[in-house]
């Protein structure tokens, strides 16, 4: 009974159908690419980390410690990278770009100005980490995007139904 | 009081005080002429709190930094003879080999003529780094704070405290009543701690802008001020500086060591030179390494690079127009122990690095070959012969066991962590 009754609504229910299940497969996808990101920050720290270890070791530990960092009395400075926001699709997305800012610190000058190549490429690394980190955030944002309508159209789907019973009794 | 030496030392001393000192003079002039009582150079500080009797400030057309007393002025000649006093008690552990039967002869003294006896020039710095002895009782003196410094009755009533509280009572009646006087109760072992690491006068490094009046204030006096004279100038103190100093400094440092025990000769110069030229050559790659990417510039660097090593001249000048990794490899490549350094070590994560196997090179190959030589050195001599050939190698094996201590130090100061952790 009800089936004949959907049946008048049949593009509309099936176009709802159709959108509910592309949604689903663009979770997934979605799911796997943000998995997929987090392990590249992962082991991008993960190298960093050992490099910054191997500087520490052969600089000594007091050299490569929390005491070079700046403390909450030093003088405050620019970020050199930035993040802005744009509209993509309906979904806020996030670009990274340089600061423009003069007053950017280079951060290694506080461990010294000779200092081990392993300082250097942990720099380095943690620096490119920081576009894994901005791809996860863009990529957890389409997520909540399609979950989202994928939780509209089922509320959709189901209101359409009842709608379809009470016009039926 | 000047000791008393036998009558007949004394008798010949009167008669040729002045041959003696003669025969001595040229050896001790560098490091004693300025207590001769006719100079006239004056005697200065700034930035230290001025007490009591300080003579005039030092006149500008000084150029050579010396530790003198000046002419005509009152407290002259009392402050020379508390310092020459206790200089001469502090040759009483100095070992000399000039005897007479069972005495050592190490002085002669007479009125305030005075003649010290050393072997050589090198040995000087050896039998007395006067600096500072008696815990810096003599400088204190020098800059007027004899009356401040505590007496045997003040250390009686201190001991018979019975709290902290009494203890900052009795302090308050001495010069040091400032020391806890504003500290609140109750007193800790690290307050006190903290307390006696500073003091006033440390603030008028903060007065100091530029390296040389930080210089003139605090280290020209020093051991240290020879070092200084290559790297002072009128330059701010920022990051890129601070490195060229520290560089520069150990440079210095690194040279005038191996100029030293070169002129000690035998076997030292043996071992030691040829410790310290692999330690010069070993600051010259990487220091050239390090400067990738920064902006020292190349005449900067090369004039960072210490001179003593094998890599002197040619070897310096290459590294100097390096501009990557690859090409100071093929620098190391001219020279076989380095170039097999080269091999294995890398950036990646699962690589030993350079530095690693400088370090290991060194420790392996060097300290513990030479610690057997010398230790071979010392048994040979014979026990008839006059001590020389064991004091040539005794120096050789201190420095090689001091240098041994060093390295083990800076092995543990790094391991320390990696330690605590495994044993947590």
């Amino acid at each position: 009974m009800t089936e004949e009754k959907l049946d008048k609504n049949d593009p509309q229910y099936g176009a709802v159908c159709e959108l509910l299940d592309k949604l689903t497969l663009k979770q997934l996808v979605l799911m796997e690419e943000k998995m997929r990101c987090e392990l590249n920050i992962e082991s991008s720290i993960n190298s960093g980390s050992i490099h910054l270890a191997k500087s520490r070791y052969i600089m000594g530990h007091k050299s490569v410690s929390a005491t070079q960092l700046p403390t909450e009395n030093s003088p405050d400075f620019s970020a050199s990278i930035i993040c802005e926001t744009e509209d993509e699709d309906g979904v806020q997305q996030l670009k990274v770009s340089d600061n423009d800012a003069e007053d950017k610190v280079n951060p290694i000058k506080w461990f010294g100005v000779l200092v081990p190549q392993n300082l250097h490429r942990a720099q380095a690394i943690f620096h490119n980490a920081i576009n894994y980190i901005v791809e996860c955030v863009n990529v957890q944002k389409q997520l909540d995007d399609v979950i989202y309508n994928i939780h509209l159209l089922k509320r959709y789907k189901s209101i359409q139904l009842t709608s379809q019973k009470k016009d039926q009794t | 009081m000047p000791r008393r030496l036998p009558p007949g030392v004394v008798h010949s001393a009167c008669h040729a005080p002045s041959a003696l000192a003669c025969a001595v003079r040229p050896h001790s002039e560098e490091f004693f002429s300025g207590f001769q009582s006719h100079t006239t150079h004056a005697y200065g500080r700034e930035g230290v709190q001025d007490r009591h009797f300080l003579p005039p400030p030092r006149r500008k057309r000084e150029t050579k930094k010396k530790r003198n007393v000046s002419q005509g002025w009152i407290a002259s000649p009392w402050l020379f003879n508390v310092f020459i006093d206790s200089v001469l008690y502090a040759l009483k552990e100095y070992k000399c080999e000039l005897r007479m039967d069972v005495l050592s002869v190490k002085c002669l003294l007479y009125a305030e003529d005075q003649a010290i006896f050393t072997p050589s020039l090198c040995e000087l710095p050896e039998m007395g780094c006067i600096f500072n002895i008696d815990g810096g009782y003599l400088e204190g003196l020098c800059r007027g704070f004899k009356c401040g410094i505590l007496k045997q009755a003040d250390y009686l009533n201190l001991v018979q405290c019975e709290t902290l509280e009494d203890l900052k009572l009795h302090l308050q009646g001495t010069d040091y009543g400032t020391f806890l006087a504003n500290e609140p109760s109750p007193l800790s072992v690290s307050t006190i701690d903290d307390k006696l690491r500073s003091f006033e006068q440390m603030e008028a490094i903060h007065v100091a802008a530029t390296p040389a009046e930080l210089y003139n204030a605090v280290l020209v006096d020093t051991p240290l001020a020879p070092f200084f004279v290559d790297c002072i100038s009128e330059q701010d103190l920022d990051e890129m500086n601070i490195e060229i100093i520290r560089n520069t400094l150990y440079k210095a440092y690194l040279e005038a060591f191996y100029d030293f025990c070169k002129q000690i000769g035998g076997t030292t110069a043996d071992v030691m030179c040829e410790i310290l030229a692999f330690e010069a050559d070993r600051r010259a790659i990487i220091i050239t390494i390090n400067s990738f990417g920064t902006e020292l510039s190349k005449d900067d660097r090369a004039k960072l690079y210490p001179r003593c090593g094998k890599l002197n001249p040619d070897g310096l000048a290459a590294l100097a127009r390096a501009d990557d990794y690859e090409q100071v490899k093929a620098v190391a490549e001219y020279y076989a122990e380095y170039s097999a350094l080269f091999e294995g070590a890398g950036n990646n994560v699962g690589d030993k690095t350079l530095e690693d196997k400088f370090f290991e090179h060194e420790f392996l190959s060097r300290a513990l070959s030479t610690v057997t030589e010398s230790r071979n050195s010392v048994t040979k001599v014979k026990l008839n012969t006059p001590h020389y050939a064991y004091d040539v190698a005794r120096p050789n094996v201190r420095l090689t066991c001091l240098y041994m201590v060093r390295l083990y130090e800076a092995r543990m100061d790094r391991d320390e962590p990696l330690q605590n952790r495994t044993n947590t």
